[in-house]
């Protein structure tokens, strides 16, 4: 049952033909492929986190951009709303300011109108005024003259008839 | 009954050259595992299939046993270690196949592959230690301890390689006994026993006492 011989050395023999085979054909490429895997994974995993860090990057960035966008909208609207309102009071004090003008403007032209119907008025009343008085004078003469003619009138009455009255 | 390597013929009819059943078998396996790995290699993918996963776990789970007791040496290592592992492993499950028998219930085969642990390791002290650490170290820790160290060494190999052998024969030579007695029924779980289960501990601890000889070699 035990009897040492020279299987012994034909299986150390075996043994290193299968070592050096396995080591060609296994454990070499094996750790080659095990080796490019780790390789592979650290490489992915490495891509990943990378990729992962760029986009939270991008996120901050687009949300900085985002928020600086939002502000600067917000000071364009205060802006906008700010000269808006300069400009509304700049038409309002315009429009004012065409309204005085134009009240005076009015008023100049009714002093003037009124300083011509004064004139004017005046000119009328001499004007009338002496036709007034012309008139009167007129009757005045007239009256007297009327006066006169009745008088005659009369007086000669007085002469004819008179005396039968 | 007669356990046993039977020879069949001899090699160029010379008595001395024995060629035995578990040489064939040992000589079939070794083709059949470079085949494998000539295969496996060709179909070597960065994802693997089912088969090279397999052999991925079972080289990792190597490679670890190693590191585990030559820390950052597991791949400088593996060859040696890994092909203890799958020579000796593949060979005690060998007999199950009908008509074969396993290798390793020769002694020829167990003692030589643990010569070789044996004087690789000796090898590897020497390269590490130097050779008068090396020799200082069997005087250690006094130097009337010199003929218990070189004793103690020389019955590494010897009890290294009787266990598995020691454990393979009796565990067939107790299924050989049952087929006798029980042929129908007992044999199955018993080969599941023997040839499995009890085999694969017995690898597994020949491949692990490789590895701590090796490593009590080197180790200061």
């Amino acid at each position: 049952m035990i009897n040492i011989n020279w299987t012994l050395i034909w299986n150390v023999i075996n043994f290193f033909i299968l070592m050096y085979l396995l080591k060609r054909f296994l454990y070499q490429p094996l750790l080659e492929v095990l080796d490019k895997r780790t390789a592979k994974i650290e490489g992915d995993l490495k891509a990943a986190a990378d990729e992962k860090e760029e986009a939270r990057l991008l996120k901050e960035q687009y949300e900085a951009e985002m928020a600086r966008a939002r502000e600067k909208a917000l000071e364009i609207i205060a802006e906008a709303e700010m000269r808006g309102k300069e400009r509304a009071r700049e038409i309002i004090n315009e429009a004012k300011e065409e309204a005085r003008r134009i009240r005076e403007k009015n008023l100049e032209e009714i002093q003037l109108a009124r300083e011509e119907a004064r004139a004017q008025l005046k000119e009328e009343i001499a004007t009338i005024s002496l036709f007034i008085a012309g008139k009167y004078l007129q009757e005045q003469l007239q009256k007297e003259q009327q006066l006169q003619l009745i008088e005659k009138y009369i007086n000669s009455l007085d002469r004819g008839k008179l005396g039968e009255v | 009954m007669q356990p046993g390597p039977k020879v069949l013929a001899y090699f160029l009819g010379n008595e001395n050259l024995p060629i035995t059943d578990t040489l064939l078998a040992s000589w079939l396996l070794v083709i059949l595992l470079i085949l494998f790995a000539y295969i496996l290699k060709k179909r070597l993918k960065i994802v693997p299939g089912r088969i090279q996963a397999a052999v991925e776990i079972i080289l990792a789970f190597v490679e670890s046993q190693i590191e585990s007791m030559l820390p950052g040496e597991g791949r400088k290592f593996l060859p040696f270690i890994g092909t203890i592992f799958i020579f000796v492993g593949v060979s005690t499950v060998f007999g199950l196949i009908p008509g074969l028998v396993n290798p390793t219930g020769d002694i020829n085969t167990t003692l030589g592959m643990a010569l070789m642990v044996f004087l690789y390791s000796q090898y590897l002290g020497i390269k590490r230690k130097g050779v008068g650490t090396y020799i200082k170290g069997f005087f250690e820790p006094i130097f009337l301890m010199f003929p218990m160290n070189v004793l103690g060494e020389l019955a590494k190999p010897i009890s290294h390689s009787f266990r598995l052998f020691g454990n393979v024969v009796g565990g067939g030579i107790i299924i050989t006994l049952l087929y006798q007695f029980f042929p129908w029924f007992i044999p199955v779980p018993l080969h599941f026993w023997f040839d499995i289960f009890s085999a694969f501990i017995q690898v597994l601890i020949f491949g692990m006492i490789a590895i701590s000889y090796i490593s009590v070699a080197i180790s200061d």
